[in-house]
């Protein structure tokens, strides 16, 4: 597959983050009012829709649509879930990040 | 009524978006929009959603792109470009061999092709072509017909004024090659013409400075790109003076390059008003053409044309004795008519463009077959892989898509490398063999859809192994045990393989035909020597310096004999009428004649057949003639010596001189031996006659500096004029320049098609090598020796290629009578030339197979039959 390696980006970590911590309820809008929630960032629909792609291309996400809605025209979700691939690759993520914040020295992060 | 997003907003989404992620786009867009409807109120609410559709508005999202949760289908033809880049790369000569091999072939077609279209679109660049016509005289003078390419210098003018279809006419006369003076230079080899005012109207040449109303003033002089360049340096040259020859003139246009496929070949136009000249129905010296209006018929005006001449029928009748009639021929076709008498049209000769169509055909059948061929041979040791990799889940599909990946990289490397070597063969052949082709070719129609076609070809032949081995019955067939190739691929095979064989074999024997025939004309008896003779052309021949010329060039060390004579090879050659002794008295002929000094026959040491030679003791004067074999057979002279002649008899007059024969000497041919050899009338010239060529007869072993000593004798005389000289046998050979061309390219093409052939053999032989290897290591193993091996492996392609030697000898034949027709004097076709091509390639194939069937006996038979 033709990818940059098997790095996440800032923002695809953040909604590959969201959507694991909505399980069964992880779909475009509510992914997005989650960042927005947790973060403050106000992002765009669209962008979300993007990355969520994005990571289902590289696999760390799957996708299914779910059951008819009443809220939104009757229109159906689609529900996205972690995958193994997804989940391994977002535990060496945060290790690797991590491994490095360990060996900051403590006075500079005291300054900021 | 709940309150909805603005409608035109969602049919915009609606319309760009890919169905498969409409839904849920949509419903996250509505969801949003009922969320701020609520808190923020319905102006916000919208104008958010009208953003939000406006940001979804993105490439993936688009109707038409693919389903953008699946990944990318380039995806899958990156991995198939990577495989077929590797499947080369690992078989980096085979590969080699395979695609430039086949770019040779393509480049060479396509050159071939280039050249084939220039001789068929000679003169196509008159934009009125069709239109123009060439006049003609066919003479019948009863006993023979001469048809000459010039015409009475009235007749274009009678025609436009009695001929209402008559739209234009134009005419001109041959100068020669004048000497052209700048400055204290001298140029002396620049073909000229004394042109009408309409010449430039009625041909389409294109203008640098100056227009077409450049030849309507007398002394006015026009040329082209080149000679302006040379003369001056420069084509800012309008209005300068020139002296050609005895005349002043002025440059009044330069034109642009005649085109290398035009039948009319020029350096420079003179306006045909700068000469002086006898404007009368008697002086049948003028090129006519002329151009007929737009919608008449030819039909039309040849029904005029008898009340036309009337007056000059009669002329003709009474002068000559002889019937006038005029041809017409369409300017496009003059190409490749008979070359008439006092023709001096650029002539070629559809036999060959037929011949060259042959090897066009043959090579590109050659390259492509060697290309399907080892593409094949590559695939099917690979089937085995391929069967595994479907067991493992490739689709049909998949290989075919893979394989079709293999033949567009091939594709790619062959049309580039091609285009290259197109390129390059163009320069070079233009260069080394002086086969010019114009690149107005390049642009013509016939030739791009050629072009297409064969890239075409490339194409499908490139696919043919997707079409073919793709098919789920070949994998399930390779992956049961050992693969053993179907009998059906193996018969096309076989045909590939032998149609390779047939047509290397066919160019080979083409080529032994042409060097033999070529061989053949230098070496066959022409009747005179022409090693080691020195022609000396005179612009200004007096007699009176002549004679002082040829006698100080006696005295020159390593001169052997001099003379001087009115003719030369290449030279048009002018008949005259002369009285011959006959059975109803004396009758008038026209005879080609020469008019030589005494030794004129010595110096070619031409050889007496009856009689003798023109002698000093005898006292031979005017009234001695020498004439040929020809002669004798046609005056109907069984013993020719001292028969009668009389000529020659100029103008109607009365004859110059009488006298009778002396003496017959063998048939000398100096025109090529495209023609018969004509009659001839040799002899000695009156004092007062200028004799524009000497032959200076040189020993064997002559000091380099003769030259120099004869230009030193040369320069004593005409210091004004260039010396120009030529060895006689160049002369002679230069009268065969079309069928050099044809030769050099059959001896490209014969490289090139051992080289195909050579490397298609060595491949395949290297694939059953491969196939058979278990095969051999048995026979071995129980007692086969290195030897019987060889030959095993030899045999099979011996009995192909003795098949194909048989298949090819029709072929031979009659490509090789084509080509052979061209000439009047040929050789015959023998044995030779149908058992040496086969033989020839026999030995290639011996090389080349031989390489693997002693690899394979020198092996151990434990390397070939130890499974891995």
């Amino acid at each position: 597959m033709i990818t940059k390696g098997n790095y996440l980006g800032e923002f695809e970590e953040l909604v590959l983050l969201s959507a694991a911590s909505l399980p069964d309820a992880a779909y475009g809008v509510s992914i997005m009012h989650y960042i927005t929630r947790e973060t403050g960032r106000h992002v765009n629909i669209s962008a979300v829709h993007e990355v969520l792609k994005r990571l289902q291309r590289k696999g760390y996400l799957k996708s299914s649509m779910g059951g008819a809605t009443t809220e939104r025209g009757g229109r159906r979700k689609r529900y996205f879930v972690l995958t193994a691939s997804g989940r391994k690759t977002l535990e060496k993520t945060m290790k690797l990040k991590l491994q490095l914040y360990k060996q900051v020295p403590d006075f500079i992060l005291k300054l900021s | 009524m709940t309150p909805t997003p603005p409608k035109w907003a969602d049919r915009f989404l609606a319309w760009y978006c890919n169905p498969q992620v409409l839904e849920e786009i949509q419903g996250d867009a509505h969801e949003l929009y009922f969320e701020r409807l609520r808190d923020e109120g319905k102006r916000m609410a919208d104008l958010k959603y009208i953003y939000d559709v406006l940001r979804f508005f993105r490439w993936s999202n688009i109707r038409g792109s693919e389903d953008p949760y699946k990944p990318s289908k380039w995806n899958m033809w990156y991995f198939n470009w990577k495989v077929a880049a590797r499947t080369a790369s690992r078989h980096k000569i085979l590969y080699a061999i395979k695609t430039i091999g086949v770019s040779i072939c393509l480049a060479f077609t396509l050159i071939l092709t280039a050249f084939v279209i220039h001789e068929l679109s000679y003169d196509e660049f008159n934009d009125r072509y069709h239109r123009i016509y060439r006049v003609t005289s066919r003479v019948d003078f009863h006993d023979h017909i001469t048809h000459y390419a010039v015409t009475p210098l009235p007749i274009g003018r009678a025609m436009l004024d009695g001929i209402p279809e008559v739209e234009r006419y134009t005419r001109f006369m041959y100068q020669g090659e004048p000497v052209f003076r700048v400055g204290d230079r001298t140029f002396y080899k620049e073909a000229t013409l004394a042109a009408d005012s309409s010449f430039l109207k009625v041909f389409s040449f294109t203008f640098l400075q100056g227009d077409n109303s450049a030849l309507n003033q007398p002394n006015s002089v026009v040329l082209t790109e080149t000679l302006a360049k040379k003369l001056f340096g420069t084509i800012q040259v309008m209005g300068k003076q020139l002296p050609v020859g005895e005349h002043l003139l002025l440059v009044s246009a330069v034109l642009k390059d005649v085109p290398a496929n035009s039948h009319l070949m020029f350096d420079a136009l003179i306006s045909w008003d700068s000469f002086k000249r006898w404007d009368d129905w008697g002086n049948l010296n003028a090129y006519t053409y002329v151009q007929l209006s737009p919608d008449a018929e030819l039909s039309a005006v040849k029904d005029k044309m008898p009340t036309l001449l009337k007056t000059f029928h009669e002329l003709v009748a009474r002068e000559y004795k002889a019937t006038y009639e005029p041809v017409f021929e369409p300017l496009a076709s003059i190409h490749f008519s008979e070359p008439l008498d006092e023709d001096i049209a650029q002539k070629g000769s559809l036999s060959n463009v037929f011949i060259l169509g042959g090897v066009i055909a043959l090579l590109l059948l050659m390259g492509l077959i060697n290309y399907l061929n080892l593409s094949m041979a590559e695939v099917t040791t690979n089937l085995k892989k391929i069967g595994i990799i479907r067991i493992f889940g490739g689709t049909t599909g998949n290989h075919r898509r893979l394989l079709f990946a293999d033949g567009l990289l091939a594709v790619a490397i062959i049309l580039p490398v091609t285009a290259l070597l197109t390129y390059a063969g163009w320069k070079l052949s233009a260069l080394y063999l002086s086969i010019i082709i114009d690149p107005g070719v390049a642009t013509n129609p016939i030739y791009w859809g050629l072009t297409a076609g064969s890239i075409l070809l490339i194409l499908f032949i490139s696919q043919f192994n997707a079409l073919i081995f793709s098919r789920p019955a070949t994998i399930t067939e390779s992956l049961k045990g050992m693969f053993r190739p179907k009998r059906s691929g193996q018969v096309l095979r076989n045909i590939l393989v032998g149609l390779q064989f047939t047509s290397s074999i066919a160019m080979i024997a083409l080529i032994l035909v042409t060097i033999d025939q070529f061989n053949f004309i230098q070496d066959s008896d022409k009747g005179f020597e022409a090693h080691n003779v020195v022609l000396v052309k005179l612009r200004d021949a007096q007699p009176q310096k002549v004679v002082t010329f040829i006698e100080q060039l006696r005295e020159v060390k390593g001169v052997s004999k001099v003379d001087g004579s009115t003719y030369a090879p290449g030279v048009l050659e002018t008949k005259y009428v002369f009285q011959v002794e006959s059975e109803q008295g004396m009758t008038e002929l026209l005879v080609p004649m020469i008019a030589c000094g005494y030794d004129y026959f010595d110096a070619l040491n031409i050889r007496l057949s009856a009689g003798r030679n023109f002698d000093e003791s005898h006292r031979d004067g005017q009234g001695a003639f020498i004439i040929n074999e020809t002669a004798a057979r046609e005056f109907g002279w069984t013993n020719a010596i001292g028969k009668r002649i009389a000529g020659p008899v100029e103008g109607g007059g009365e004859p110059m001189t009488e006298g009778e024969v002396i003496g017959v000497v063998h048939d000398f041919n100096f025109a090529s031996l495209h023609s018969k050899i004509e009659p001839m009338i040799v002899f000695l010239a009156p004092a007062e006659w200028p004799t524009n060529f000497v032959y200076i007869k040189t020993h064997a072993i002559t000091s380099p500096d003769l030259i120099s000593s004869i230009k030193s004798i040369y320069d004593k005389q005409w210091e004004e004029y260039p010396f120009e000289w030529e060895y006689l046998d160049t002369q002679y050979l230069s009268l065969y320049k079309k069928d050099r061309q044809v030769r050099h390219i059959l001896e490209v093409g014969l490289i090139i098609s051992i080289l195909i052939a050579g490397l298609g053999i060595f491949s395949i032989s290297a694939l059953l090598a491969n196939l058979r290897a278990k095969e051999m290591g048995i026979r071995k193993v129980v007692g086969a020796t290195g030897v019987q091996l060889f030959f095993l492996h030899i045999r099979s392609f011996m009995l192909f290629l003795m098949l194909c030697v048989v298949i090819a000898c029709p072929l031979i034949y009659a490509l090789s009578h084509l080509w052979l027709r061209n000439f009047a004097y040929r050789i015959p076709l023998s044995a030779y030339h149908f058992l040496m091509p086969g033989a020839l390639a026999g030995t290639i194939l011996v090389l080349t197979v031989g390489y693997h069937a002693l690899k394979g006996t020198r092996t151990n038979p434990v390397e070939m039959l130890k499974y891995e």
